[in-house]
């Protein structure tokens, strides 16, 4: 209740002061806009600003560009091991090949066993005459044989190939004096 | 009142002449107003600055006449100079500024008309010309398919390797210092490298091809850290071979190029070689790529993988065992086949002399093909299989068949005999006699009973007179007597004369016809997968029946007596389990003196009698010395091959003792 007996007593004062005021003088107070900032520290705000939003930038796109040149990097040596994978690979299936294989155990006195015998489950009888292997089964399987075969028919393929040559050039040696006779006969 | 003085410009053109005095007394009318409507400066004293409203804003031309006059005695003489002469006067300034927007418009929409060219019209093509002078395009290769045996032991593979090339332009002057690095990596010494690196007049050089990858890398690393740019390199697979000639015929080899040119490889050169894709990338105008910059690719399709029916193991015993044989017979060539009875696949397909794939030129010309599939001949008595199958299924004889031999039989003008001597004349031999003595008489007897249509159409059903379709380069087809053959061809054909097959045909028929009368076609392939393991049919043959199940088991019991006979017990058979073989040795035409000279000896044979799982078909041609019948020089080999390849597939020794079914009546 208080306040609301208080409340026009408070305005009478408000209006009462204008009507002093308008007796004195037309001026009016006018909002003061907010304190605006000095020229100087305004520049270097915005130069800050600026230089934070360039620097960010450039931070950004170095670490991309870092982060693209590691994935090129440990691409490049994801390849390399590849490589490095492959020669080893290569090297692996040669020296694991039928034919090193067998002519590494060849050379440590292995032949192929010939006298197979099948245990048959579940009453155990064995099929085959199971018996040591003597080694001379297989007398005529030689290892190497075929590249030494090769080798010879090859061997003969080029000695034949030279006698052949040899003989054309021998068969030319008559004929050359005699196309060279024409020219030396004109001469003459 | 202060001296107004004059505006440059005014004063300049007040001097002129009389013609332009209108205009000059207009002006010197010390009227601020006026002079700043006609866009003259006004002064900086103020004078014609103050406004003067009761003055009148034009003089009456007379007065203005009058003027000059006094202007002239408180003027100073003003300086002429050749710029004023070509000033014009200025117009009012609104036509001023019209004209200078027209000016600008015009200018802008020359700006609009390009961009508009630029970006609406042409932007295609100028889109695509900034692409193209920033992109770059790269082909990815495919990787060659892979080609395995029947166990995955590698028989033919690619190694990432490099040509190393260079720019001789950007390396010549430093030649030296680039051959001395090189040099190492390369395993060639400067004094090659120098003069490949000087190479005048030209951008480009190989250097050496197939270096490997990782050899590259090691090399790059050290160019690049001795600040040498001008070496590069091109993509340059190696096809390695691991097996060297283990397979080699079967697997064939690749050239200089990469490309197929023998057996699978080249057979199968397009499944295996895969398609191409690209890398197109954004690079910088030193080629390098932009890191982040657009990139697209499109992956290469890798070849497809091959997984052969041979197995390695096998071969290599085939082939080694072949070759010593050929050294022993000394004998032109040899050829040895090994099949899986059941599914026709190829466990073995070896040719003496053959070749090394990794190094095809160390071999010699005609040791580089596959005589297996790729040279007919006659057969000679391995036929007599083949026709007595005819001659089952058709229903003309049977095992107990009797035939009178006599001691010649002829045959228009020629005369047929036989190669043992006969105990008896007439002799008197069942078929499966004629058959385990190897008559000619008695199997041309027999098969003058025969429609020669039948025959002929007989052959054509084993598969012969026509490529097999196996998967190999060069395949011949051989020649068969046609439907309407002559008597003496047919006499001929019966036992393998005047007829020539390959041996591949060969041992397919006999497969065919003692495999129930279900001929499989040869493979070597027995699966085929891409890149990602999905399997690929590429084999569109099936398998046909060609005699009855019955004929079948009457021509192994034809077969059986080979074995039983007293050479059979003596030489052919196998210790450990049944089987049936034939023996055949044929005259052998002479390429050269277009006769018969020499033979062609064989031997064909399968275990175990009656479930046959393997047949071995081995050929030797023209052995010499006292090597000349099939007894002698192949059958050592089937024998051996047999021993080797039944335990190893699991097949079980059934061995018993034989009991000769009756040949004689």
């Amino acid at each position: 209740m208080s306040a609301l007996v208080t409340a026009p007593q408070r305005h009478k004062t408000r209006t009462a002061r204008p009507a002093e005021e308008t007796s004195r003088s037309a001026l009016r107070p006018l909002v003061t806009p907010g304190r605006r900032m000095a020229r100087l520290p305004f520049l270097v705000v915005l130069i800050a600003a600026f230089g934070l939003g360039m620097a960010g930038l450039l931070l950004l796109n170095t670490t991309l560009q870092n982060q693209e040149f590691e994935a090129r990097r440990l691409t490049s040596q994801a390849s390399q091991l590849t490589y490095v994978q492959d020669g080893l690979e290569s090297q692996l299936q040669t020296v694991s090949s039928p034919a090193s294989l067998a002519q590494k155990a060849y050379a440590q006195g292995m032949r192929p066993d010939v006298h197979a015998a099948f245990l048959v489950l579940p009453d155990g009888t064995v099929k085959g005459d199971a018996k040591p292997t003597k080694g001379t089964e297989m007398r005529y399987l030689q290892p190497g044989a075929g590249e030494q075969l090769t080798t010879v028919r090859a061997a003969a393929e080029a000695a034949a190939k030279a006698a052949a040559k040899a003989t054309k050039a021998a068969s030319a040696i008559p004929a050359a004096p005699v196309t060279s006779q024409p020219p030396t006969a004109t001469t003459r | 009142m202060p001296q107004r003085r004059p505006h440059p410009a005014a004063r300049g053109r007040s001097g002129s002449d009389g013609a332009d005095r209108f205009d000059a007394s207009r002006r010197r009318v010390p009227d601020g107003g006026q002079a700043h409507r006609r866009g003259e400066r006004i002064l900086r004293d103020g004078s014609a600055g103050r406004a003067r409203p009761e003055a009148p804003s034009r003089r009456p031309s007379a007065q203005a006449a009058a003027a000059p006059r006094p202007r002239g005695t408180v003027r100073r003489p003003a300086p002429r100079t050749p710029i004023s002469d070509i000033r014009v006067p200025l117009g009012s300034s609104t036509r001023r500024l019209h004209v200078v927007l027209v000016v600008m418009a015009m200018g802008l929409s020359l700006c609009a008309g390009r961009l508009l060219q630029l970006q609406g019209f042409d932007s295609a093509r100028y889109t695509a010309d900034s692409i193209d002078a920033l992109t770059r395009t790269l082909p990815l290769l495919p990787s060659r398919g892979e080609i395995t045996d029947r166990n995955g032991n590698v028989l033919a593979s690619t190694q990432p390797a490099v040509a190393v090339t260079a720019d001789p332009t950007l390396v010549g002057d430093k030649a030296p210092q680039v051959a001395a690095i090189l040099a190492p990596y390369l395993q060639m010494t400067p004094e090659q490298l120098v003069p490949l690196l000087t190479t005048p007049d030209t951008h480009f050089v190989y250097i050496k091809k197939q270096v490997p990858a990782l050899v590259y890398t090691q090399l790059a690393a050290d160019l690049s850290k001795a600040g040498i740019y001008g070496v590069f390199r091109e993509a340059d697979p190696i096809r390695t071979y691991p097996s060297s000639s283990v397979g080699s015929s079967v697997v064939g080899f690749v050239g200089a190029d990469g490309k197929g040119l023998g057996g699978l490889e080249l057979s199968m050169n397009k499944e295996l070689s895969g398609t191409s894709g690209t890398e197109t990338y954004e690079s910088a105008p030193n080629g390098s790529k932009i890191p982040l910059g657009d990139s697209k690719v499109t992956p290469a399709t890798n070849g497809l993988n091959f997984r052969l029916s041979i197995d390695s193991d096998l071969q290599w015993m085939v082939q080694e065992r072949l070759a010593a044989q050929v050294v022993r017979t000394k004998s032109d060539y040899g050829t040895a086949i090994v099949m899986n009875v059941k599914t026709g696949e190829v466990l073995a397909m070896a040719n003496a002399p053959t070749f090394d794939s990794s190094n095809p030129s160390a071999a010699p010309l005609d040791a580089r093909g596959n005589t297996a599939v790729s040279s007919p001949y006659e057969p000679g008595s391995v036929e007599k299989v083949l026709t007595s199958a005819a001659l089952i299924d058709s229903g003309t004889a049977t095992p107990d068949t009797r035939v009178k031999i006599p001691y010649r039989l002829r045959s228009g003008p020629l005369s047929i005999k036989d190669a043992f001597t006969h105990t008896s004349d007439p002799l008197k031999l069942r078929m499966r006699g004629v058959i385990a003595q190897s008559s000619n008489i008695g199997t041309a007897l027999l098969t003058r009973q025969l429609d020669r249509k039948q025959l002929h159409d007989y052959y054509v059903r084993f598969g012969l007179g026509r490529p097999t379709g196996i998967q190999l380069p060069g395949e011949s087809g051989g020649i068969i007597p046609p439907a309407d053959m002559s008597d003496i061809q047919r006499d001929q054909a019966a036992f393998g004369q005047a007829i020539s097959v390959t041996a591949i045909q060969e041992a397919a028929a006999v497969s065919g016809i003692v495999n129930g009368g279900i001929y499989n076609p040869p493979t070597v392939v027995s699966q085929v997968t891409d890149s990602n393991g999905n399997t690929v049919d590429l084999d569109k043959r099936q398998p046909r029946r060609v005699i009855s199940e019955k004929s079948s088991a009457q021509v192994r019991d034809l077969m059986q007596a080979v074995m039983d006979s007293d050479n059979g017990q003596k030489n052919l058979r196998l210790e450990a389990y049944t089987s049936g073989g034939k023996t055949g040795t044929a005259q052998r035409a002479d390429p050269e003196l277009h006769r018969y000279k020499g033979y062609v000896t064989s031997f064909v044979g399968f275990a175990p009698l009656n479930d046959p799982q393997i047949l071995t078909y081995v050929v030797l041609n023209n052995p010499k010395g006292g090597f000349d019948t099939g007894t002698s020089t192949a059958n050592p080999v089937w024998r051996d091959v047999m021993k080797y390849a039944l335990p190893r597939y699991s097949v079980v020794p059934d061995a018993t003792t034989p009991h000769p079914k009756p040949t004689t009546w």
